[in-house]
């Protein structure tokens, strides 16, 4: 089971922009494949970059009015935010050493 | 030459519908319901023919409820300008075709909501509770594909038209990729509005195609639906305003007429094969190719990856080559027809995650083989370098 927590409408302010570190954020829903392809790939590098990266879910039937502001067309869609601005957007799946220098370029560029 | 471009136009056409077209022009060749003489009246028969068939094909009781227009794309122009209204409110799938998105961007313009229904899968499949979800007090109509010229995905049509049904709101399908080779039922699917290409899967010529517009759109106590034009109709000529009879009132000025010769015998010719047929050939065609795209090196497949979810359409990259470079080689060094770039559709490669650079896109039509899938298979393996 996933170790990663869910944020939502409510608390996407407070938990996603204005965090103190890079955030991640996993847009997902339950009976969407491609997401459950892509969610290992989040945990691992979550452990990874833990304490400089936090990462999040959001499920966009849960919070629809998250995915519309962010245009989120398909999920999974991972999106980094940076002190409160995108950094960086990925659509699909994408293998964990791919995300992994995403991440860090993020993480870097803080 | 392998042309694998099926999903812009079916190149190879069945002989019929060449010899419809030029039988026209040489032995009739007059302009249909411009006169009462003889000739004149058997034009008039050709459209109110390939009326009929297209009513078979896509089990509507009323010929005169299809109309014919340029191309899908007017169909679509007339479906979308001719119902909505300032005020009203539109969802669409992240996976339509600029002919639906370029029409609501300007509608957005004159004070109609647009909302594309966010939240679907990467594999190009929209979720109708993802469709549900957008639907508001103003919602007037639901513009769905029935299968995407991208990925090659079929929506689930019947489910979404049951949606619009329950809520009374409007269902548009736009069949361009699927008019004459999957079912199309507008009963079984709730479809108010279906919008065709009739040179694509319908093998017909270029500059047919037309729409369904059901009895929930158009007559008394319903919501109404516009003309995009207006003009000469050869009917009820002492009237100065657009007569309101079916199709008449959607089909001004003289209609594309050796076209729609074509088209009548080719939708014959899909009748008499058996849309099951063709479906069935289709799919070989798309398993056969995505077993080859899938098994090559450095080959990214988009879509669903099944023959059964799919029209013969599959898109793929290349990992570190440009879709442009991917095609011109494919063209130049095996002589394969495919298409590259974002294939009118931008909407669709951001849901897919393919945009700004696209895909290339690979589909085949009733007249391809399964050698034509095999070349571009190993073309592809070739350039990249599996």
């Amino acid at each position: 089971m996933s170790n990663i927590s869910e944020v939502n409408a409510a608390n996407f302010e407070g938990e996603v922009l204005k965090a103190n570190i890079p955030v991640l954020v996993d847009f997902w829903a339950p009976w969407c494949g491609p997401c459950r392809m892509v969610a290992p790939v989040v945990e691992a590098v979550a452990a990874e970059t833990a304490g400089k990266l936090k990462v999040v879910k959001l499920n966009t039937d849960e919070s629809p009015q998250v995915a519309a502001q962010y245009q989120i067309m398909g999920i999974p869609t991972l999106m980094f935010f940076s002190a409160g601005k995108l950094a960086d957007r990925i659509t699909g799946y994408l293998p964990k050493d791919q995300l992994l220098a995403k991440a860090n370029a993020v993480i870097g560029k803080k | 030459m392998i042309y694998l471009n099926n999903a812009a136009t079916t190149k190879i056409k069945p002989k019929e519908v060449l010899q419809a077209v030029n039988g026209f022009m040489k032995e009739l060749n007059v302009s249909p319901g411009r006169g009462a003489d003889e000739e004149s009246v058997a034009a008039d028969r050709i459209l109110t023919e390939a009326r009929e068939l297209l009513a078979e094909l896509f089990n509507v009781s009323d010929p005169s409820k299809i109309i014919f227009t340029l191309n899908c794309s007017d169909a679509l122009n007339t479906a979308i300008k001719g119902v909505l209204r300032p005020g009203d409110h539109i969802i669409i799938s992240p996976f339509e075709h600029n002919s639906v998105v370029r029409p609501l961007r300007y509608l957005e313009k004159l004070g109609i909501e647009v909302s594309v229904a966010v939240g679907c899968s990467v594999e190009g499949v929209l979720e109708p509770q993802v469709v549900e979800r957008h639907i508001k007090s103003n919602t007037k109509l639901i513009a769905v594909l029935h299968a995407s010229n991208v990925t090659g995905a079929v929506q689930p049509v019947k489910e979404i038209g049951e949606i619009a049904r329950k809520k009374d709101l409007l269902f548009l399908v736009d069949a361009a990729q699927t008019a004459g080779s999957h079912e199309i039922d507008v009963k079984d699917m709730n479809i108010d509005l279906l919008a065709f290409a009739g040179h694509k899967g319908l093998m017909g010529p270029m500059g047919t195609g037309g729409i369904y517009v059901g009895s929930r759109v158009q007559g008394p106590g319903c919501r109404g639906i516009e003309p995009l034009r207006h003009g000469g109709t050869g009917s009820q000529s002492e009237l100065e305003v657009q007569p309101d009879i079916m199709p008449d009132k959607f089909e001004t000025g003289t209609p594309n007429t050796p076209g729609i010769a074509g088209l009548k015998e080719a939708v014959e010719f899909i009748l008499k094969t058996g849309v099951d047929k063709i479906k069935d050939h289709g799919e070989k065609l798309t398993e056969k190719l995505l077993k080859g795209l899938t098994a090559a090196k450095n080959v990214k497949v988009y879509g669903p990856g099944d023959p059964s979810k799919q029209v013969p359409v599959v898109s793929f990259n290349i990992e570190g080559m440009e879709p442009t470079t991917v095609g011109k080689r494919m063209e130049d060094e095996f002589g394969i027809i495919v298409r590259t770039g974002l294939h009118c559709s931008p909407l669709c490669h951001k849901a897919v995650g393919t945009f700004p650079k696209g895909t290339v896109r690979i589909s085949a039509g009733y007249f391809n083989t399964g050698k034509d899938i095999d070349a571009a298979v190993k073309a592809v393996r070739k350039i990249a370098g599996g």
